[in-house]
């Protein structure tokens, strides 16, 4: 009889190989294949002499293996570097600048897929065997196939170069970011009541969570609808009609038990949502965690790419696990 | 015992559940991106790589794309760009099943240890983010189609192990697998003769599914520059191209290819959506 | 009933987007147009100044990019600087310099007013004090330092002496560098100071910096020099050219800078509110042919090189690659510089198909037998642009009917790795220069040694000599006829051919003034104001 305790434990451990394969597979690859981010920032410039003397300070003419272990060791303590270009600064404050911007980016795109998700599954299932019911189910397949590069440039033209109304890129414009409490604009322009910095920050987010949000929603908008019309085809429902409750009320109580199997769905749709997140922030020039790795590979930032690696790993590794966790608090049959 | 076979439901009678109009314009759609692939050359009006001499002009007559910034016919270079997106996807998608079909049969019919360590593994990549995997092996290995097939392949894995595997476990635990064990069917003919027949309807579901979502993803790498270099034509890679004309009022460099590449993916995704519904049906109506 | 209800949450939606719509553009108007317009020519109050490019970290001893550089000639100052608007040195922090013994001391004489920006004074003691840093921490443009200085010294409060490893006579052009600028007291002195905001002894001071958000400059009180026409700077930093050029035509800044596209400057061009101004830039794009004996690339063949040379168009190249924001280029010495020779033009012209086909048939090409040449290009470092360029020679190649181009990418840091280990027959590359001096653009491209990065040893002895006598000659007329000299040597042998120049492009509100380009491309703030 295992217990819940077992589980979390196991689970929580299993994060570790995780995230090491990934790490030590990035580590290699990169330092096999020619090119290296001192050459890369100098390598035009500096005579040959003084390119060997950078990458020896860089540490990077000892053996691989030297390298690994040393970074490693860093790893555990939660060091993960510095960068090699540019101010040479820790990569885990580098990181710092660039993930409140993608979790912000995350929220707002979350919280609009699930809006919108459920919005077209409930009326999908309360028109259940209409053409509208129909057209939400198309809706729920073509939406995921919606290109994003594609469909946020297809918006930023119209809204904001056709008709002006809003921002096309950034997160805000620039010098009216509040004060950094918790580096999301939204909640620290709210504390320390900054409405300017309010209404700029939402503005400049709402097409990037748009975009995000709508591809993301069919899903939503399917299990919902499937769920909510088992569960309207319930006796209890049919027993709450006949006592003459309201048809809000039973609308309310409906949902209500639809929607458990959402919250599992969203724990699934993290990943998908962090993928997403990558291509809204390099159409939207939107400076998050996307942004920052695909710049770091392109210098060979060796630290800063294997730190924002690990640092996906590791983010990921936690919500899954907290999403199991919760799913199996919920469901007493999942053990291992 | 019956096995459905994939031939029969295609050619035979598709039953008619809602199921059928999505499967037949899901396949539409890709037979005619196919058709563009295969007869490129003859379809294509122009040479995708050479300039034939207007600079941006809009769609015409003379060019129903258009043409981009260094005079180049964009129906061309869609229709040449289309090799690439399906020869990336489908040989991707054919290596992630024959790595993953295979492990999940495996793993699902044996169970025990390496059925935990194979599905914490597989779980943990499935966890993580497609794209960013994809990214990283890709930025890391350098663009070309080669690393960007590994690249995608790899992402794909899991899901082909997934499914596979959870099939496997239900129809292992059917009564003719009971029967076949019982007159002593070694373990690989009953996986061989009874168990992967009927893993069919759900792999090609899961197929054409999985493509649908490789189109994005490789879309999504070429977009990032890890697939093509210019000059060869790529959908993802034409809209990153065509990006800073965009604020200029030159808007189609990006929107046909953007286009394409949802009508390519939606033409999967009707099909896998379409078998499935023929296979499982909605219990409503 | 649900009908009502998907109305009202559409209605919701709608208001919800219009009111941020306008709320977005009220808070647009506010800052740059209530200002009381100034009609006398007094100091402007404040100029809000946008660009795309990022400050690396606000310390010379490691910052090596272009925009790093152009804020620290503005809140910062050496012993030289060239004169706004030309590429003449003249003694800044410095009133006088002597230059002795053949030209391997030179000796400064400070002023004696100069402070930083909280008024602490500014000695011969914080000169070296600074350049001893820069020489300790070693960063990446340290080397402008550690190649040419054995030692600096204070000879008293106000003198600083600088013994030089060998003579150069473009010793001042590299004082005039940052990694020469004394700095403020609170620099740390071992470490790279990524953030620090102290400055140095220049028109400005740093008010407020947050890292790609904005930079706040307002003027100096201690500084002894002319005071800057506008009192306060505001730099933005904007995340992508479209936004940048929105802003600016919205009203939101005063000034685009960097990096404007080409396709948007073109639009911007035909805005009545707005002027754009272009002038000489001193980037220089080429292609460099790989002659490496060991390796046997049809490149190191003089006369395939010389056809090359022919077929090139570069006009074509400055109108479809870069819709005119860019100039065509005939020496490896920028236009504007003196010196400067169209070399390439006088010996071949511009897609001059004959000749190319005659000097092909001469080196054993025909059309049944194509000259093979693969070229090498990198995707992002020099821009979008990079592979419309890369297709363009391409075509201008293959026209000569006797050439067969492949073209061949690697992103940036493999392209590097390339180059130095000599893998690539044919490549493009592009050069900023580090200090104005003519050396600067020939001796790292063809001193044996010195282009090694280049990946094959170009090594011509009479090159080598020229350029070594250039370097120590004092006087620039005798200098002039030794670069021209090389000029013509590297004309002849074609190792590298140039292609085009980058055109330096402003955009600003019409009423702002003072602006100044020149080829050291640094945007000087303090000679700007607004009418």
């Amino acid at each position: 009889m295992a217990s819940l305790k077992a589980y979390i434990i196991t689970r929580a451990l299993l994060v570790i190989p995780t995230v090491l394969i990934l790490l030590t597979v990035v580590f290699f690859i990169l330092r096999i294949i020619p090119g290296d981010p001192i050459t890369a920032m100098v390598g035009q410039k500096v005579p040959p002499e003084v390119l060997e003397k950078l990458r020896h300070e860089a540490g990077l003419d000892k053996p691989i293996y030297i390298q690994y272990i040393e970074y490693l060791k860093g790893v555990l303590t939660g060091n993960l570097g510095r960068s090699m270009i540019w101010g040479k600064r820790p990569v885990i404050e580098e990181i710092m600048d660039h993930f409140p911007a993608t979790l912000e980016l995350t929220i707002f795109g979350f919280i609009m897929s699930v809006l919108l998700g459920v919005l077209t599954g409930a009326i999908a299932a309360f028109k259940r065997g209409s053409k509208i019911d129909t057209s939400m189910r198309i809706y729920s397949i073509v939406a995921y196939t919606l290109f994003i590069p594609w469909f946020g440039m297809l918006l930023q033209m119209f809204f904001g170069v056709y008709l002006k109304l809003l921002p096309i890129g950034g997160r805000i414009t620039p010098g009216n970011a509040p004060e950094t409490i918790t580096g999301l604009y939204v909640i620290d322009s709210i504390l320390t009541l900054n409405f300017n910095a309010l209404v700029d920050a939402l503005s400049h987010l709402l097409l990037p969570s748009l975009t995000l949000g709508i591809v993301l929603s069919g899903a939503y908008t399917r299990i919902l609808r499937n769920n909510l019309i088992d569960v309207l085809s319930q006796d209890f429902i049919t027993a709450y009609r006949a006592r003459g409750v309201s048809e809000w009320k039973v609308i309310k109580h409906a949902m209500k038990n639809a929607f458990i199997p959402v919250v599992t769905l969203m724990g699934l749709q993290f990943a998908i949502l962090l993928a997403g997140a990558v291509l809204t922030e390099t159409t939207f020039s939107w400076p998050g965690m996307g942004t920052f790795l695909i710049e770091r590979i392109e210098y060979r930032d060796y630290t800063s790419v294997q730190g924002a690696i690990v640092f996906y790993a590791v983010f990921v590794a936690l919500i899954s696990l907290i999403v199991d966790i919760v799913y199996a608090l919920l469901d007493p049959r999942i053990r291992y | 015992m019956e096995v459905k076979n994939l031939a029969t439901t295609i050619f035979g009678v598709i039953p008619k559940t809602e199921g059928r109009y999505m499967v037949l314009a899901g396949m539409a759609i890709v037979a005619t991106v196919v058709i563009m692939a295969v007869f490129a050359p003859f379809i294509a009006p122009y040479d995708p790589i050479k300039s034939s001499g207007d600079v941006l002009q809009p769609p015409s007559l003379k060019h129903i794309m258009g043409t981009d910034n260094l005079g180049r016919d964009l129906f061309s270079r869609i229709v040449f760009g289309s090799r690439v997106v399906l020869s990336v996807v489908l040989s991707a998608s054919l290596v992630s099943m024959i790595v993953g079909v295979p492990l999940g049969l495996i793993s699902g019919y044996f169970g025990g240890k390496l059925d935990r360590v194979l599905s914490m593994l597989m779980d943990s990549m499935y966890a993580f983010p497609g794209l960013i995997l994809a990214i990283a092996i890709a930025a890391v290995l350098g663009p070309s189609v080669v690393n960007a097939i590994v690249a995608i392949s790899v992402v794909y894995i899991p899901t082909y192990f997934r499914m596979i595997r959870g099939q496997t476990l239900s129809i292992k635990a059917q009564l003719f697998v009971e029967a076949a064990k019982a007159i002593g069917a070694t373990d690989f003919k009953i996986m061989r003769k009874y168990i992967f027949p009927n893993l069919i309807p759900t792999l090609v579901v899961v197929f054409s599914l999985s493509v649908a979502d490789a189109i994005l993803t490789e879309a999504g790498l070429s977009f990032l520059g890890f697939i093509v270099s210019a000059p060869t034509p790529d959908w993802g890679f034409e809209l990153a191209s065509g990006r800073p004309y965009l604020p200029a009022g030159y808007w189609w460099m990006i929107t046909f290819p953007g286009l394409m590449v949802m009508l390519l993916s939606l033409g999967f995704a009707l099909i896998g959506e379409g078998l499935s519904e023929i296979y499982a049906p909605r219990r409503e109506r | 009933m649900k009908a009502k209800n998907l109305l009202a949450l559409a209605l919701i939606v709608v208001v919800a987007v219009t009111l941020l719509g306008c709320a977005q553009q009220k808070t647009e108007v506010t800052p740059t147009t209530t200002k009381p317009t100034e009609t006398k020519p007094t100091e402007t109050e404040e100029l809000v100044i946008g660009v795309t490019d990022k400050i690396t970290e606000l310390d010379p001893a490691n910052a090596y990019d272009f925009y790093t550089w152009e804020v620290m000639y503005n809140i910062m100052g050496g012993l030289m600087r060239y004169k706004p608007g030309t590429t003449e040195l003249e003694p800044y922090l410095a009133e006088s310099y002597e230059i002795e013994e053949n030209g391997t001391v030179y000796i400064f004489h400070l002023r004696k007013d100069l402070k930083f920006a909280d008024g602490t004074p500014c000695t011969a003691h914080d000169v070296v004090r600074s350049i001893k840093r820069v020489m300790k921490i070693s960063g990446d443009p340290s080397w402008l330092v550690n190649d040419f200085v054995k030692d600096v010294e204070a000879l008293d409060d106000y003198t600083v002496k600088f013994t030089l490893k060998k003579p150069a006579s473009y010793f001042l052009a590299l004082v005039a560098t940052p990694p020469y600028f004394p700095v403020h007291p609170n620099y740390n002195p071992n470490e790279i100071d990524p953030d620090q905001t102290a400055g140095g002894v220049g028109p400005y001071r740093i008010v407020k910096w947050v890292r790609d958000q904005e930079l706040i400059l307002e003027e100096n009180p201690y500084f002894f020099g002319e005071k800057p026409k506008t009192k306060r700077v505001i730099i933005r930093f904007y995340k992508d050219a479209t936004t940048l050029r929105l802003a600016l035509e919205r009203g939101e800044i005063d000034i685009a800078w960097r990096t404007l596209t080409p396709v948007d400057i073109k639009t911007l061009k035909q805005n009545p509110d707005l002027k754009v101004i272009e002038a000489p830039g001193g980037f220089i794009r080429y292609l460099v042919l790989n002659a490496n004996e060991t390796k046997d690339y049809p490149t190191k063949n003089k006369l395939v090189r010389q056809a090359i040379a022919c077929a090139i168009d570069r006009n074509d190249i400055v109108n479809r690659v870069y819709m005119g924001t860019m100039e065509p280029l005939y020496s490896l010495i920028p236009n504007g510089m003196w010196s400067h020779i169209d070399i390439f033009k006088e010996l071949y012209g511009d897609g001059n198909i004959e000749k190319a086909r005659e000097l092909l048939k001469q080196a054993g090409y025909s059309e049944e037998n194509k000259l093979k040449i693969e070229l090498w290009w990198t995707p992002t470092h020099y821009g979008d642009t990079e592979k419309d360029l890369a297709q363009v020679l391409k075509e201008q190649l293959e026209k000569t009917g006797m050439i067969e181009v492949e073209l061949k990418s690697a992103e940036w840091s493999t392209y590097v790795d390339y180059a130095r280990k000599g893998m690539m027959m044919a490549s493009l590359f592009g050069w900023y220069p580090d200090y104005i001096d003519p050396d600067d653009y020939t001796t790292p491209f063809l001193k044996s040694d010195a282009n090694n990065w280049l990946g094959y040893p170009y090594s011509n002895p009479e090159v080598d000599e020229l350029l070594e006598k250039a370097q120590i000659a004092q006087s620039q007329e005798e200098r002039e006829q030794l670069y021209k000299k090389v000029q013509e040597i590297l004309g002849e042998d074609a190792p590298i051919i140039p292609l085009v120049q980058g055109k330096l492009t402003i955009v600003a509100k019409k009423n702002v003034e003072g602006i100044v380009l020149d080829p050291t491309m640094i945007l000087k703030y303090y000679t700007i104001y607004k009418t």
